[in-house]
């Protein structure tokens, strides 16, 4: 890939440049978090929906926040709740009285961030009407097609704890989640950071996000979305991602592997990983380092690892350790 | 001692019964046994328990050291009062420590302290404690009456497992009873945390427990080979014996003049002589005529019966008869002989089938072990440096001889990838068989250039960076490298790896 300006007039530096400052304005705000911060940036570049989990109070809702001022968008935040409709989160169409016609009320999900809180509270039509405009990136009302806002960036979350009364999303429909994120407790020397950060000339108990400086546009995040696509990409390095996946399908303690779908997803995380390392071409290091986040909700481990306590992770690394890397 | 009050049966027994019997004096009595230990543990217990508070809890690890080390001190008063207890005296507790008191000197306690690192201690306890032996007496003493130490080391050690079993189980059987909501750590931190009160206390509580059977065990051991070599047995079978032959003369000496008068009685009420009439030799002939013409006499009573018949030896009548008889009494005569030597062959080849199973199973373990780690992905605890990694053969004999002038004559024609693939290859070759650098299939690029920083001298972990970023960016990013670039390299290679290396 060459340093020269794309469509919109942004080089591979500037490129580099903006992104590297995106990630600075969003750690920030968002203290102690800063390899969530790095995954959401790659989300975003990647033009990827991220699924958080993570237990309530560690920033969630900040961050999405932060995430939408820093790039210049638009940001909207759906509460998951049991008796959530599907026409809550697209919109629907009214009767207008006066015109004597039907007009369409767009719902939250026009927007360029959508924060959907606790997705697993609610039933399963709703969460398949927000899965279903993700993946299509259009919604329809009233027979008539609707194209969401670009860039879109879904951010779902869910808590671990706290399981009753809930609807866990099934394997097919986490699978159009590019990164699945944990989200842990900060370090002690962050925490108090974050402390002393909301507390002082604050009367409530939030982050606020308002002061964040905004860093890109709309179109700037488009247009480092597009660069990503012109990116060098050895044969090798998919030829890597490739062998990675098909491990997962016959590895001994994963029932079910991941998907072709993985591995694009796999390939689009890790040219974001290599332009923020201020690399246009994509190394088997950027496939290792977020091969995590990109697998681990793809696959499904069996009963008896389950029960022997090993998590999706530890499998992961195991088999990350066992897949040849690419030299030539 | 008195062995006509002693209150178990006195006979020869093995070991193993003697162990048994131990167990039973101690179920016999327990609590007394229990309340000893416990008696002789508690200054010790106080005292620490005491220091442990005032001190950090790191000390709790040594704490448990120091009082797995005094063992041997809260067994004595057991041992005391039980030796005691055997030829029926039941001292007091008082008492018993007053004797303890009185014999353990200041030598005798580094004895004392020095047998917990004895795995015999249950048995040469009785032999320090009891003969108050010292010095080479007792260690003569103690050779002769160890010929059953092995058994005392069984002892020793399934105590140890049992008291750790039963301090475990204790600490289980509290994990469960924690509620749920408190249950803030899992059961492995649970137990085995470094500073942890309720293994400790657990432990204490399980040594007690066990102490007795130890205890009691040892001793009977001890007396069973002291009965063995003094033969208490046969000495109480005398004893028993002269006392029941006492008790005879003494019956006899009593009972004499009532005898006396009874036989007097009997006698003088007997006919005299006289008064039997003699028969008149004619009579006496006619009465035995007649009995013998008798019914009973007189009478001839044919019977028959069925009678195996023997049958007859037949010698063998023919020449090659008696042959085979004679050799087959030579073969017989053979096989005696030859049979001790047979019975050494199969024992030879019985240890040969048997070494050739181990081997067979030692194979089968480690290719299953092997099969498990590839499967598992687990790391491989030695590692062998390997002959072909990332598809480059690493071996030094497939390199040149001269690395450095190669990549350079590769250079000078313009082959970069080339010669910066022989230079990558060169060097992993070097790390992974001259400084065994462990070095993985699965490593990228950034992990190996990790490897070599944390396990190199700076300089080689510059120089690799240096390389591997020249490599990367020809490898994937498809940008020809400088040669100007590549013959610094080339150069730093040398020096550091190169034939003047």
């Amino acid at each position: 890939m060459t340093d020269k300006a794309s469509e919109n007039g942004m080089t591979f530096s500037e490129g580099v440049q903006k992104i590297k400052a995106l990630e600075q304005v969003i750690r920030k705000n968002v203290v102690g978090q800063d390899r969530v911060v790095r995954e959401m940036v790659i989300g975003l570049l990647g033009a990827g929906h991220i699924l958080i989990e993570g237990i309530p109070g560690l920033g969630k809702t900040l961050l999405a926040r932060t995430v939408a001022k820093a790039a210049g968008s638009h940001f909207n935040r759906i509460q998951f709740t049991p008796d959530l409709m599907p026409s809550d989160i697209t919109g629907h169409g009214m009767f207008d009285m006066q015109d004597n016609q039907f007009k369409i009320r767009k719902g939250p999900i026009f927007t360029h961030f959508l924060l959907a809180d606790e997705i697993n509270r609610a039933p399963a039509k709703t969460q398949a009407a927000l899965l279903e405009a993700m993946q299509e990136q259009q919604v329809t009302i009233e027979g008539k097609s609707l194209p969401l806002a670009h860039p879109f960036l879904v951010m779902a979350t869910q808590n671990p704890i706290e399981q009753e009364g809930t609807y866990p999303l099934p394997q097919a429909q986490t699978d159009r989640f590019m990164f699945k994120i944990f989200i842990d407790y900060p370090d002690d020397e962050d925490e108090q950071r974050i402390v002393n950060y909301a507390t002082r000339n604050s009367i409530g108990d939030g982050l606020d996000s308002s002061k964040v400086t905004t860093i890109l546009t709309p179109a700037e995040v488009s247009a480092l979305q597009k660069m990503l696509t012109r990116m060098t990409i050895d044969e090798q390095i998919v030829a890597y991602i490739v062998k990675i996946i098909r491990t997962t399908r016959k590895w001994n303690g994963i029932d079910y592997g991941a998907g072709p779908r993985g591995a694009i997803n796999l390939l689009r995380a890790a040219r974001g990983s290599a332009l923020l390392n201020e690399r246009g071409f994509v190394t088997p290091d950027d496939v290792k380092a977020v091969a995590l986040p990109v697998l681990r909700h793809r696959i499904k481990l069996s009963a008896d690892m389950e029960i022997e306590g090993y998590n999706a992770d530890q499998v992961l690394l195991n088999l990350l350790y066992s897949v040849e890397a690419p030299r030539m | 001692m008195d062995l006509d009050a002693i209150t178990v049966a006195i006979r020869p027994r093995t070991v193993w019964e003697a162990i048994d019997a131990g167990f039973m004096l101690a179920r016999q009595w327990y609590w007394k046994l229990f309340l000893l230990w416990l008696l002789a543990a508690s200054p010790f217990l106080l005292l620490l328990f005491g220091c442990i508070f005032l001190l950090p809890p790191s000390v709790v690890k040594w704490f448990l050291l120091l009082f797995w080390l005094f063992k041997p001190f809260y067994e004595v008063p057991i041992l005391n009062w039980i030796s005691k207890a055997l030829f029926g005296e039941k001292a007091r507790v008082k008492a018993t420590f007053a004797d303890v008191k009185k014999k353990l000197r200041l030598c005798t306690l580094f004895t004392v302290l020095f047998t917990r690192f004895s795995p015999f201690r249950s048995f040469s306890m009785p032999v320090l404690h009891l003969e108050g032996l010292e010095g080479s007496a007792r260690k003569q003493r103690l050779a002769l009456l160890a010929n059953n130490s092995e058994t005392a080391f069984f002892l020793t050690v399934s105590g140890f497992f049992i008291e750790l079993f039963l301090a475990l189980s204790l600490m289980t059987v509290c994990y469960w009873l924690l509620p749920e909501s408190l249950r803030w750590v899992d059961f492995g931190r649970f137990i085995f945390q470094p500073e942890n009160w309720l293994l400790l206390i657990s432990y204490i509580f399980s040594c007690a427990l066990f102490a007795p059977f130890y205890t009691c065990a040892g001793f009977m051991m001890y007396i069973s080979r002291r009965v063995e070599l003094e033969a208490w047995d046969i000495e109480i079978g005398f004893k028993q014996m002269g006392q029941r032959l006492v008790r005879l003369k003494n019956g006899i000496i009593r009972t004499a003049p009532a005898l006396a008068l009874l036989f007097t009685i009997a006698f003088s009420g007997l006919p005299g002589k006289t008064l039997a009439a003699t028969p008149k030799p004619d009579a006496a002939r006619k009465t035995i005529t007649k009995v013998l013409a008798g019914k009973d006499f007189g009478h001839k009573v044919t019977r028959y019966y069925w009678v195996p018949k023997e049958k007859i030896k037949t010698e063998p009548n023919s020449a090659w008869m008696k042959l085979l008889e004679k050799a087959f009494k030579y073969l017989a005569g053979l096989f005696e002989n030859v049979a001790p030597l047979a019975a050494n062959f199969g024992k030879f080849l019985l240890w040969c089938v048997a070494g050739v199973v181990i081997a067979f199973l030692l194979v089968k373990y480690f290719r299953l072990s092997e099969w498990l780690d590839g499967r598992f992905g687990k790391r491989q605890k030695t590692y062998t440096p390997p002959e072909i990694m990332f598809g480059m053969d690493l071996q030094p004999e497939s390199l040149p001889e001269d690395i450095g002038a190669s990549c350079l004559a590769l250079l000078d024609k313009g082959r970069k990838r080339e010669a910066l693939s022989l230079l990558y290859r060169g060097t992993l070759s070097r790390l992974v068989n001259l400084y065994s650098l462990e070095i993985h299939a699965s490593f990228t690029e950034a992990e190996c250039c990790d490897t070599v920083r944390n396990h190199r001298p700076e300089t080689e972990g510059t120089f690799f960076a240096a390389l591997t970023g020249l490599w990367v960016s020809l490898a994937y990013a498809h940008r020809n490298p400088d040669g100007e670039n590549c013959r610094r390299l080339v150069t730093e290679w040398d020096k550091l790896y190169g034939v003047q290396a």
